[in-house]
């Protein structure tokens, strides 16, 4: 009968706009909701024996532009990364001051420079003898504090990659147990389940903030992650990633991808067997949060204290190492020098040029003391020089020992002997004439503070006791971490006057010493190593310290500079999904007027349905 | 591109209206500290200029540091070295041998003056800055010169001026008072010779216009001189003898023939009788003319000599005494060899360095300027000799021999000081560290503009142009007011608001 189907279809139309009500009250309540896309319904007339019979609601979907979204993740992966690089090193930048306060490093190595100049010029003040020794405690405490600082970046990241990884296990779980609800509201239903859509989507820009993902839409609204890697994340089941943060992060702790080996975590992927997959080198993680302290923990971190240790070599080498000079010597036809051996210490070297007659080459071969047999051979590394040949000769079995070890280096065209004491001779081939040298000499270190005129231990290996420090390189290299080490000497602190005095019987206002010392500072060029494998730079100790300063400032300036530009693409990726997805409370509100009245309509449909009826029944 | 507003929020739309507000922020902080950035990287490009200004201003300070330092010693020194160059031309013009005026303490005022003198000027030598002897060569914490009566009296075991000079006035003057020289006749040849010593008379030259008298020397070692007298001379000719006195002067002693009258001492003797008689004539006059002049000229000569041993110590020696018993002693050398502890009145750092060198400055980037001294230079140390020996001996007024003695060390005291006679003086000193002086003058000018220059730079660098950033604040408040405003009005134009 043709009242009650009117009366049923504007009763199912009633309950359509119900619907529509609460869709379009849902868009508006969560119009500010991070990750709410606006929802949509659609509905169509059902159709029986060739009328009309009801209106239906068929589904709710989700307004979203996907390829704004997959963008979307991108960048969010790619601005976590410049962003977290670029917080740690704006506070690499920071530990050097702020330019031109005179707490700045630069500052005080001016200082320190200025304090020795005045030494020079009145050695026989005691304030100012103080003054350097303060001045140069002041720089040693600068770049101790620089590398502690460097080494807790580091250990923050160490913590941060875990937590990061420990946040993904979790997030992984969560889309897991939200898709398995989608497929099954979706194969059950064949609705969409766009709420549940949407809290997965927005694990899964979670995600991609810690790595850098893809993100693949499969059947039944499910999706299938992996990194950009190809490492799969999630794919029915979630991956299960492991990370056990080290807590005792210092310069000598470096990652390996040996596990029996590396001082610092790996990540780990587990697989469902239990088997475990380090997936710390592969380049999956580039380009994102994890990717980004991976990065800091073992590279860049790692370069800046290279770089400090590299500075506190040079103070402790510029003060304390003095050259040792070769004379010549003859035996028949053959010529070469002698050079004493005696003040050699570990890690000092002793260096050989010769010419190679046939191709007219010269060639240099550094020979390295070392105290104990394993720590041969040596890598070529060892000297900041990229033009010698480093041979490591072990000192602990005597001249003798060591002449046949450099005979063995060097090879039968030359003849090495020791003539008397410490003192090691090389000649040429004489008549044979293969190859001509040039020069022997040595760098010693002094360890006694009245040694000699030119050097003196002012700087030393304040780590486990008080010691020289003289590079060594026996077991783990003495650089290594020296800038969180490097101290000045107690016994000069105790005696400044040892400043000028090199020997008791020095007047108190001679200058050779303090101007040996502001030599050493500020006029004689050492060899440093900047990068890694790159090639030595030439310079002063006061420049090198700049040289670090205005690298490790220009990197942090290159890393702000790349996160802005990385914060610019991320609005304007935003503003694209933002445009498709969210919702315009205007247009809702627009739609809420029209269900209004469509509801309004419906009802006066069965206002007027009733009325028919009850005419009817009033008959 | 930032989509139109819709609803009530944009993310992107807060992103940028933070980021003005924060660059709002930045731009505070920057005219507040009138620095560009509160860290190295926020100079950019700029940092390594900013590091390379700043270690040049520094390094451009600290020259300034010792350039005022070192002015500051200097002026000093030159207030010293003024003050003995007064000394020393009071002491040579009161030191007048036509004055024989000795007080009650059997010395001439002149003689106590220049005692007083030696005192100021051992206090000048003893000038501190800051707590810095600056006659001391590198030892600067030592005083470098002791005190007057150490000197002169010696102290502790160690001889000092009085037994020095005493042991060379005896040594040269040998025990007959002869200045060393053997003066003897054998038939008609008076022969005059040296000894074989370090002390003494020595023969210079000799000149002789007598006829029939054959003069031969002074040759041989050691010297001598032959007076062969073949006939007597003609009345009125000459010979005269020419010695060299210790302390480097000559004396000449001259006879004339005559046939009157002699007196021993008058320069004259008789060529009456044979060429024996007449070389023990001449014998006999010079022996009388030589034991005077050594007892005066001679005296005087050992005195300044003795000192200048004494004082003389510069590069490292110490000093010379007569080895042995003065009056057969043949050697001059030092306290050690001598075995007679002597006193060294210089305490101070003695290197073989040169003493402007015992102390350098750096003024500039490879500019260095020397202005230490010694109290022990050359020129100091003779001043000092020659006013401490003027001060010693004692006269008596009504003695003849005293006034010879007097007149002749007086004179030779006032010839020594005038700065005429000496080849290096304390004025040189002066005029080097006047030299030195103008060179940091010059250097600090150039300094002060330089250093203007590059805080300029720095400046230009790091700063901020208060102007250009206020300007900035300006522009960037307006539009944050302009977008807030805008912003706001469309959230108004919510359709919320109009049903």
């Amino acid at each position: 009968m043709a009242l009650s189907r009117a009366l049923s279809i504007a009763t199912s139309g009633l309950k359509a706009t119900n619907r529509d009500m609460e869709v379009v009250s849902s868009n508006i309540a969560n119009a500010n909701t991070v990750g709410y896309t606006k929802k949509t319904t659609s509905r169509e007339d059902m159709v029986l024996n060739g009328q009309v019979t009801a209106v239906l609601q068929t589904s709710v979907q989700r307004s979203i532009d996907l390829v704004a979204q997959k963008q979307y993740w991108t960048e969010t992966g790619a601005t976590s990364y410049s962003g977290t690089i670029n917080d740690y090193l704006s506070q690499v930048d920071a530990m050097f001051g702020q330019p031109g306060d005179e707490n700045a490093l630069d500052s005080l190595v001016n200082e320190f420079s200025k304090s020795l100049q005045a030494l020079k010029t009145s050695p026989d003040d005691a304030s100012t003898r103080l003054q350097v020794l303060n001045d140069a405690s002041v720089v040693t405490n600068a770049i101790n504090k620089a590398a502690n600082t460097i080494q807790d970046l580091r250990q923050d990241a160490e913590f941060a990659i875990e937590e990061a990884v420990s946040n993904m296990n979790e997030i992984l779980d969560n889309i897991e147990k939200i898709d398995l609800q989608i497929q099954e509201v979706t194969l059950t239903s064949g609705q969409n389940p766009a709420g549940l859509m949407d809290q997965r989507d927005a694990y899964i820009t979670q995600l991609s903030e810690l790595v850098p993902i893809r993100v693949e839409q499969v059947d039944n609204n499910s999706v299938q992650i992996s990194t950009t890697g190809g490492l799969t994340l999630y794919d029915v089941e979630a991956a299960n990633l492991s990370f056990t943060a080290y807590g005792s992060v210092s310069a000598h702790t470096s990652w390996s991808n040996d596990s029996a080996t590396s001082q610092l975590g790996s990540i780990y992927l587990q697989s469902t067997s239990g088997q475990l997959y380090d997936v710390t080198t592969s380049d999956g993680f580039r380009g994102s949060k994890i990717g980004a302290l991976l990065e800091l923990r073992d590279d860049i971190l790692v370069e800046a204290q290279n770089q400090l240790d590299s500075l506190a070599d040079g103070l402790a080498d510029a003060f304390g190492k003095f050259d040792v000079a070769g004379t010549a010597a003859t035996a028949g036809a053959q010529n070469g020098f002698d050079v004493d051996l005696a003040d050699l210490q570990a890690g000092d070297e002793f260096t050989l040029t010769y010419q190679d007659v046939a191709t007219g080459e010269t060639n240099v071969v550094t020979f390295v003391r070392v105290d104990e047999a394993a720590s041969l051979p040596l890598s070529d590394d060892v000297t900041s020089r990229n033009d010698d040949t480093v041979v490591g000769i072990d000192f602990s079995s005597g001249m003798a020992n060591v002449v046949t070890q450099v005979q063995a280096a060097l090879g039968a065209a030359f003849t090495v002997s020791n003539p008397s004491g410490s003192s090691l001779q090389i000649l040429d081939d004489g008549a044979a004439n293969t190859v001509t040298i040039d020069s022997l000499d040595a760098k010693a270190t002094a360890t006694g503070l009245q040694q000699t005129a030119s050097a003196l231990p002012f700087f030393v290996d304040g780590g486990a006791g008080p010691g020289i420090y003289s590079g060594s390189v026996d077991g783990v290299s003495q650089q290594v971490g020296f800038a969180s080490r490097i101290s000045v000497n107690a016994n000069l602190l105790n005696d400044p006057t040892l400043l000028v005095q090199y020997d008791s019987s020095v007047g108190i206002a001679d200058q050779t010493r303090p101007t040996a010392l502001y030599d050493a500072f500020a006029t004689n060029k050492l060899s440093f190593s900047f990068q890694d494998g790159g090639a030595p730079v030439s310079m002063t100790v006061d420049d090198y310290a700049r040289q670090l300063i205005s690298y490790q400032a220009e990197q942090a300036a290159t890393a702000e500079t790349r996160n802005e530009g990385q914060e610019i693409v991320m609005n304007n990726v935003l503003s694209r999904l933002e445009q498709s997805a969210s919702v315009d409370v205007d247009e809702e509100l627009a739609r809420l007027l029209e269900l209004q009245t469509a509801y309004s309509a419906n009802a006066r449909v069965m206002t007027a349905v009733k009325s028919m009826l009850d005419a009817l029944l009033t008959v | 591109m930032i989509g139109a507003l819709n609803g009530y929020s944009s993310s992107a739309m807060m992103n940028v209206l933070r980021n003005n507000s924060s660059l709002m922020q930045d731009l505070t902080i920057q005219l507040s500290t009138g620095k560009k950035s509160q860290t190295y990287g926020g100079l950019g490009r700029d940092v390594g200029m900013s590091l390379g200004l700043r270690s040049q201003i520094s390094a451009i300070e600290g020259y300034q540091e010792g350039i005022e330092q070192a002015q500051l010693q200097l002026s000093m020194m030159n207030l010293s070295l003024e003050r003995i160059v007064e000394i020393g031309s009071e002491v040579s013009g009161s030191a007048d041998g036509t004055q024989f005026d000795i007080t009650s303490k059997n010395q001439s005022v002149g003689q106590q003056t220049s005692a007083t003198l030696v005192k100021e000027m051992i206090g000048l030598l003893n000038t501190e800055v800051d707590g810095d002897y600056v006659f001391s060569g590198t030892t600067t914490d030592v005083a470098p010169a002791l005190s007057y009566d150490r000197i002169v009296y010696g102290y502790n075991g160690q001889d000092g001026l009085i037994e020095v000079t005493d042991e060379r006035i005896r040594a040269d003057a040998g025990a007959d008072g002869r200045g060393r020289l053997g003066v003897s006749t054998v038939a008609s040849t008076m022969t005059i010779t040296e000894e074989a010593t370090d002390f003494g008379y020595k023969l210079s030259a000799v000149s002789n216009t007598l006829s029939n008298v054959n003069v031969t020397g002074p040759a041989g070692s050691p010297a001598s001189i032959a007076v062969d007298v073949t006939a007597a001379p003609e009345q009125g000719e000459q010979l005269s003898f020419t010695f060299n006195l210790p302390d480097g002067s000559t004396e000449v002693i001259s006879m004339t023939a005559t046939t009157g009258v002699t007196e021993p001492g008058d320069g004259t003797f008789s060529l009456v009788g044979t060429p024996d008689t007449i070389a023990q004539a001449i014998e006999d006059e010079l022996a009388f003319q030589l034991e005077r002049n050594v007892a005066a000229e001679g005296e005087a000569a050992s005195r300044i000599q003795a000192a200048m041993d004494f004082y003389m110590t510069s590069g490292g020696s110490e000093p010379m005494r007569v080895v042995g018993t003065p009056e057969t002693a043949t050697t001059l050398d030092t306290a050690t060899v001598a075995g007679k502890p002597t006193l060294n009145w210089y305490v101070g750092e003695n290197g073989t360095t040169n003493s402007r060198d015992t102390a350098e400055v750096q003024i500039d980037n490879g500019l260095e300027v020397s202005f230490g001294a010694r109290a022990n230079e050359d020129s100091m140390a003779r001043q000092l000799a020659y006013m401490t020996a003027f001060a010693l001996p004692t006269y008596d007024q009504n003695s003849d021999l005293d006034e010879r003695r007097y007149t002749s060390f007086a004179d030779a005291v006032s010839a020594g000081l005038s700065s005429v006679h000496q080849g290096d003086v304390v004025k040189t000193i002066l005029t080097e560290l006047g030299v030195a002086n103008k060179v940091m003058e010059d250097a600090d000018g150039r300094h002060v503009m330089t250093l203007s220059m590059l805080e300029t730079a720095s400046d230009e660098v790091e700063g901020i142009n208060d102007e250009e950033v206020a300007a900035k604040i300006m522009t960037l408040m307006s539009t944050i007011e302009s977008s807030y405003q805008a912003a706001s009005m469309t959230y108004q134009l919510s359709l919320t608001n109009f049903i």
